[in-house]
């Protein structure tokens, strides 16, 4: 049979490879390559063909692309294609029919074939971030090779849990685990865990992955560590994986063997021919270009000169000097000041491990390069890395970055009102109204349009960011690749590749997509007017005239950007450390000599967050400590919590009613709504004599263990925990499950309907169809309005019948229960009294965590109320305040959520309350708070309060949310010296 | 009626304003405007070509709120910054459904995008709800009728042409479609648009003029959030895309969606206790609904068009994986349509949803998997939809799709 076939080639071009296989008559590889394409498909496409003639003859064979970047190839050249998931399918069955089931990872797209118990093939949604594109991220950010981070991860001792449903998510715990002092060693094997987590949980979807696995794709073929990763995962032991000798090849093999069933014979040099005449020109959407000509690019060069900066001479200056220190937590800043604010030194370098090396590293340069007769009298430091250094080189003061970079703005103009920061991870902007920092406003975890972002992409794209930036300049069509994240835009990049936008159009298009992300979604502006005349923009990003010039374009103004935009922070803090007068704590040249740390790990076995540990400890005997979410490890007193309400709740929820012995025992799982009714309907069960088993707060393993079962991964945390509290209450082996399904919550009348969002509401008929193990335990989830008693008790005696209930059982439990929800939340509401009262005796700031009532949970809160805390805050709740009689907060939306409208009722309190703030948690996923994020903005904004909103989601990186916090209460603090 | 909302809509009708509405299922809505035309409003469908829309949206609305509502909103800036319209007698129109998900506050988020830049110009509702007293369409008896004729008549016009364009291309089918449409226009207005069966008859005949074809196509079914079901700008052309490489379209009816909320209405009733007022005449305009609904399809017995599916069936095929009760969004509608289509043979659906719909994460995503467990041969994939996603992605994932309808 192998004999009748002819020759055949098989070409996989992948999002940043082409793969080449070329198979002779009689099955045997003559050529096999994987070569990183940088955009430029067609033509290293062409090469590949080029090359195989040259060795082989032109000889004339059966032909197919196949890969996500070969579609348009092959469509555009007129040439046949095959899907990728069916050419290694086509190849598994062939060569590996043992197989049950295989798994590839390519550049951007994960893919998952089942074969044993129905054929199924999956590809990815267009969220997920574990491919191979999330890993070579991975490896800038910790500036390693691909090999050197396989490497490392083979040596590591632990792994650290890892956000692994997005990879901006992902970056910023590896950013916080690295600026902690974890290995890189055991980063890099966390890394591998959070791919193949990702992998399993998206892909899968509740189907089991066993027998013998199959592993394709480039990175699983490179990667050891990744290969360890999934097979401990999948719990597969080493006769069950199977790693193909050219698992990178494989796709393309696929193509060679799924064109042998296509007709058509075509010579090699006919497919030169194709595809040298490929028209590349489509329909990509382009913009102006930044620059006419090289004088129009003189000119802005020209109108920034004026913000350049004096500088003086280190080994010659006398007198008195003031050091600034901006440990970021992608980069290092660092300013020495004279005493005309003239710079005697600055140093910025990318953080590689541990920003204290870095400074200690500069220190000793300063100390050694200086003029004897000048003396470091103040310093300060600002940034991620703050209570490290500070802790660590006795620097004076530490300040919130915001702060720093308004004190730095105003060095410019003083009379500044807008400040826009675009550092290599965060974006940071506020507004200033009469001389105070206004509104805050910090992109989330999701929108990093940064100037890593940048400088990941010139990478992937084989180019240093500088020359990426330059490139830049003199494109003619920027092409429009809209204003997303990451993931998303590494997609828009590709598509315009496929339709043969240049590099230099594509750079351009990307500085513009910086900014537009920068003014769209995180100002969230609507007219360039919003941002006044004075605007000053900084940040290391803004030093790329590309995106300088993008950003005037896009406002149609002038702005200021100093020339030392990227140390604006460390020039903040020198300029405060000289305000402030300084008190000569900076550690000494001789204390630095013999400076040295140590670190050792471990877990905090304090609370049920079990937090992991990190201690540094200093010669001067001082130790830090981080990964702590509070203040107990550090043997503080702990705080009583007794201002915390989110502490409260938690106690009082799990305050069951005693428990009848009963044989009927119902699960039901503390997710969702629960944490609003889950004293109703204990009280229900239990009332009608049966026990309950209510899950226990979520925790990430908890999570873990549900993950599998998840259909869309795109929905909001809480509601993803579910499966993690069903499996829980499986295992307990229950009567039933019970989770109610209400369109309506409980009517307050504060709102002009009363639903439930979709996925609170529904959720149960979600579970009850996703885990199988549903079939034998039933869920029961019935649908009630409980603020209509009549149709609810009638419903509830029709589900509970078969379990031997009569009406009146039903309603005089109902009844019951009314009575102790109500209870609880006239305890809740006396209880955020007793708080705001005390408070006010103290003189304590009150902040209102304004989100919904599943944001108690200790996993999805992730000890935002204990930073709070900590911060010396009063925490209060949305559902705990009591309004009396005050009319209906007006809305600007359709207010129809009961929840929601809670937020509304609050943000319109809070702005009549001088001593309260309000923090609203959003849940990441959640369409509903696109909504009400801007409303509860607006309420507040109109009368003259701040706003600050912060999304969570998996992630536990705290670092971002802790600016954003402090920096809200120094703009309180400060707005009360104002006034 | 108060006397602010009288008094805005003698001047809308007085003034000859202009009503933007975004283009949704083109067919019906085309024959909408034209009977709303008759009236003296000048409705204009708003179709946006290029990005440009996306990017307005993108620059308006909150980017985390929902695909349809940024991209519709995105089309009315689009147009209403063109310059080709009179802001100060320009309106946009868009219809409420009042449900619990968030795409009853799209005229909120509307109103919040136009407060700057086109303060002039009101936003409209059209729903039966209730809502917006003082900014809805009125609709008395006669206008609901007309309207519901045009929804009928377009679903019955886009299930031919569903039929046809795999078959005759797009000329042909395009001047059958052209030629039913100038027929009905010329009866609106007059007693004869309400003769159902005689213009579903009229229709019927001038596609039946097009020779049957020798081969019927694999069918794809299209389930999933209204309007980027519905609307071509929204799902880059989905439909266009299906039918050039091979298959013939299945849609479901505009009208299911209609019959789907007036049965939620009813259920409500049932499940709550509420609406006890209107109850009945909800229970009235199903039953008629339903009448209309059934004339059509018993119009295509014995011809080589098919009937779109029966009504009924659909929340009964949709308990076999989850309740009547789960209504926001399209609720239990998709899972109905994707157990019947399973039923009835066809065995390829897509199912699309805007990035992180709320009710999809149930009632889509959610159910794909309980459907094909019962299903097992069943070739159904998921599509995301949102102003960032690139074609090349979603049409790799129907590749995958279609290379599994050979097998």
């Amino acid at each position: 049979m192998a004999k009748e076939e002819g020759y055949s080639l098989g070409i996989d071009v992948g999002s940043t490879t082409v793969k080449a296989v070329l198979r002779d008559p009689n099955g045997k590889i003559l050529y096999a390559s994987y070569v990183r394409h940088f955009a430029k498909v067609r033509e290293t496409s062409l090469e590949e063909i080029q090359k195989i003639r040259q060795q082989f003859g032109d000889l004339s064979v059966h032909f197919a692309f196949t890969g996500s970047a070969g579609l348009g190839l092959a469509e555009r050249s007129d040439l046949p294609f095959v899907q990728e998931v069916q050419a290694a399918y086509t190849t598994m069955k062939r060569l590996y029919p043992q197989a049950d089931a295989a798994i590839e990872l390519g550049g951007e797209d994960a893919k998952i074939i089942f074969v044993a118990g129905g054929l199924e093939e999956r590809m990815n949604g267009q969220c997920a971030g574990g491919t191979g594109a999330f890993i070579d991220q991975m490896a800038t950010l910790l500036n390693v090779t691909l090999p050197e981070m396989d490497q490392m991860a083979l040596k590591a001792e632990k792994a650290y849990p890892i956000a692994s449903r997005c990879g901006v998510f992902a970056k910023s715990d590896v950013q916080s685990l690295l600026n902690q002092g974890a290995s890189k060693e055991d980063v890099a094997l966390s890394i591998f865990y959070a791919v193949a987590d990702q992998t399993v949980a998206g892909l899968a979807q509740g189907r089991e992955i066993k027998g013998h696995v199959l592993f394709l794709g480039g990175p699983l073929h490179f990667l050891k560590g990744l290969r360890k990763a999934f097979q401990q995962r999948l719990s597969l032991d080493d006769e069950s994986v199977i790693f193909p000798e050219d698992a990178d090849t494989f796709m393309a093999k696929g193509a060679a063997l799924a064109a042998l069933e296509l007709p058509n014979i075509v010579p090699l040099s006919c497919l030169e021919d194709k595809l040298k005449n490929t028209p590349m020109n489509g329909a990509v959407m382009t913009g102006k270009p930044l620059f006419q000509d090289e004088q129009d690019y003189q000119n802005l060069l020209a109108a920034h000169k004026d913000f350049d900066i004096v500088r003086g001479d280190l080994k010659t200056y006398q007198g008195k000097a003031y050091l600034g220190i901006d440990a970021g937590s992608t980069t290092t800043k660092l300013v020495l000041l004279g005493e005309h604010n003239e710079i005697l030194y600055d140093h910025y370098e990318a953080n590689l491990g541990l920003p204290i090396d870095r400074i200690v590293n500069q220190l000793k340069i300063i100390y050694a390069e200086k003029n004897p007769q000048c003396e470091i009298v103040g310093s300060a430091v600002t940034g991620y890395g703050e209570d490290l250094i500070r802790t660590a080189l006795h620097v004076d003061y530490g300040m919130v970055e915001t702060v720093a970079h308004f004190q730095a703005a105003k060095y410019y103009e003083p009379d500044v009102n807008f400040v826009l920061d675009i550092g290599g991870q965060d974006i940071k902007c506020f507004n200033v109204k009469q001389g105070a920092i206004d509104s805050i406003m910090l992109n989330e975890a999701c929108s990093s349009g940064c100037g890593s972002f940048l400088q990941t992409f010139a990478q992937s794209l084989g180019y240093d960011v500088e020359t990426f930036a330059k490139m830049a300049y003199f494109a003619k069509h920027p092409v429009e690749l809209g204003s997303r994240c990451t993931v998303f835009m590494n997609s828009s990049v590709k598509q315009a590749q496929r339709e043969g936008a240049s590099i230099e159009d594509i750079s351009a298009g990307l500085c513009r997509s910086v900014v537009k992300n920068a003014l769209y979604k995180v100002i969230r502006i609507h007219s360039a007017s919003e941002l006044g005349d004075k605007i000053v923009c900084q940040g290391g990003t803004f030093l790329n005239n590309a995106v300088l010039r993008s950003f005037e374009q896009e406002i149609g103004k002038t702005v200021i950007r100093p020339s030392i935009a990227g140390l604006m922070g460390a020039f903040g803090a020198a300029l405060t450390a000289k305000r402030k007068g300084g008190e000569k704590g900076l550690i000494r040249e001789e204390e630095l000599q013999n400076f040295s740390y140590s670190s050792t790990h471990s877990t905090c076995h304090g609370c049920g967050a079990h937090c992991p540990l990190t201690f540094l400890r200093f010669p001067n005997g001082r130790i830090f400590l981080s990964g702590n979410k509070c203040d107990k490890p550090e043997g503080k007193k702990a705080s009583s919590g007794e201002l915390d309400i989110y502490l409260w709740k938690r106690e009082r929820l799990m305050q069951l009613l005693p428990s009848p012995s009963s044989s009927i025992k119902v699960g039901i799982p503390m997710g969702l709504v629960m944490w609003e009714q889950l004293p109703f309907w204990d009280a229900f069960f239990k009332h009608l004599g049966w026990d309950t088993i209510v899950s226990p707060f979520s925790t990430r393993a908890m999570y873990r263990a549900g993950q599998k079962t998840i259909p869309s991964d795109t929905a909001c945390y809480p509601a993803k925990l579910m499966h993690g509290h069903a499996d829980y209450l499986l295992k307990q082996n229950p009567t039933f499950v019970f989770y109610p399904s209400e369109s309506y919550n409980v009517n307050e009348k504060r709102g002009d309907n009363h639903f439930n969002c979709p996925v609170v509401a529904y959720y149960g008929e979600l579970l009850k169809k996703n885990d199988i193990r549903f079939e034998t335990t039933p869920l029961l989830d019935p649908f009630v309005d409980l603020s209509r008693p009549k149709k609810a008790i009638d419903t509830l005696e029709k589900t509970f019948k078969p379990y031997g209930v009569s009406k009146k059982d039903v309603r005089n439990a109902f009844d019951f229960a009314i009575s102790m929800y109500e209870s609880y939340r006239n305890d809740t509401q006396a209880k955020a009294k007793e708080i705001i009262d005390k408070a006010r005796k103290e003189h304590k700031t009150i902040v209102v965590l304004a989100g919904r009532p599943y944001h108690v949970d200790p996993e999805v809160s992730h000890g935002i109320e204990r930073l709070l805390d900590s911060l010396g805050v009063a925490v209060v709740s949305e559902d705990s305040l009591r309004y009396e009689n005050a009319p209906k907060t007006h809305a600007h939306v359709l207010n129809q959520w009961t929840f929601h409208a809670r937020l509304y009722d609050a943000a319109n309190y809070v702005a009549k309350q001088p001593d309260m703030e309000l923090v609203q948690l959003i849940s990441f996923g959640c369409g509903i708070d696109a909504i009400t994020s801007d409303e509860v903005r607006r309420i507040l904004e109109n009368q003259g309060k701040l706003y600050t909103g912060i999304k969570i989601d998996e992630i536990n990186n705290l670092g971002a949310v802790r600016i954003r916090l402090r920096s809200l209460l120094a703009a309180v603090e400060e707005k009360h010296h104002e006034s | 009626m108060s006397r602010e909302r009288r008094k805005f809509f003698r001047k809308l009708e007085k003034e000859h304003y202009t009503i933007l509405i975004p283009d949704m299922c083109p067919i019906q809505i085309g024959i909408l405007a034209r009977v709303l035309a008759k009236d003296g409003m000048n409705l204009v469908v708003v179709t946006p070509k290029d990005r440009g829309a996306k990017d307005e949206g993108l620059a308006s609305i909150h980017n985390d709120a929902c695909y349809p509502a940024l991209i519709t909103c995105g089309a009315f800036v689009e147009a209403l910054k063109s310059g080709k319209y009179d802001l100060n007698h320009t309106c946009v129109l868009m219809t409420q459904t009042g449900g619990g998900c968030r795409a009853s506050n799209y005229i909120a988020l509307y109103r919040k995008a136009f407060e700057k830049e086109f303060p002039t110009v009101p936003v409209l509702s059209l729903n039966f709800s209730g809502l917006e007293k003082d900014f809805s369409l009125p609709i008395g008896p006669k206008r609901a009728i007309n309207l519901y004729m045009a929804v009928l008549y377009g679903d019955f016009l886009m299930n031919l042409v569903n039929q046809s364009r795999p078959y005759y291309g797009d000329e042909k089918t395009n001047a059958a479609l052209e030629d039913c449409l100038n027929a009905l226009d010329a009866e609106i207005g007059h007693l004869s648009f309400l003769k159902i069966k005689k213009n579903y008859q009229m229709i019927l005949n001038r596609f039946q003029e097009l020779e049957p074809p020798e081969e019927r196509k694999p069918r794809v079914a299209i389930v999933g959030e209204i309007f980027v079901k519905y609307s071509p700008y929204a799902n880059n052309h989905l439909k266009d895309f299906l039918v050039k490489q091979g298959t013939e379209v299945v849609e479901p009816s505009l009208n299911e969606f209609l019959l789907y909320c007036i049965y939620n209405a009813i259920n409500d009733n049932r499940l709550y206790g509420s609406n006890k007022g209107s109850v009945g005449l909800y229970c009235f305009a199903y039953r008629k609904a339903l009448k209309l609904t059934r004339q059509a399809n018993a119009m295509l017995k014995g011809t080589r068009f098919n009937p779109f599916e029966d009504f009924e069936e659909i929340p009964q095929n949709a308990t076999e994986v989850i309740s009547t009760g789960v209504k926001m969004g399209e609720g239990w509608l998709i899972p109905g349509e994707m157990v019947t289509f399973s039923k009835h043979g066809i065995k390829n659906i897509v199912v699309v949803q805007p990035f992180g719909c709320l009710p999809n994460h149930i009632v889509g995503k959610g159910m794909i998997r309980p459907v094909k467990e019962r299903y097992p041969d069943e070739n159904i994939v998921p599509l995301d939809f949102d102003a960032s996603s690139t074609q090349v992605n979603q049409e790799n994932r129907l590749k995958l799709m279609l290379a599994n309808i050979q097998k």
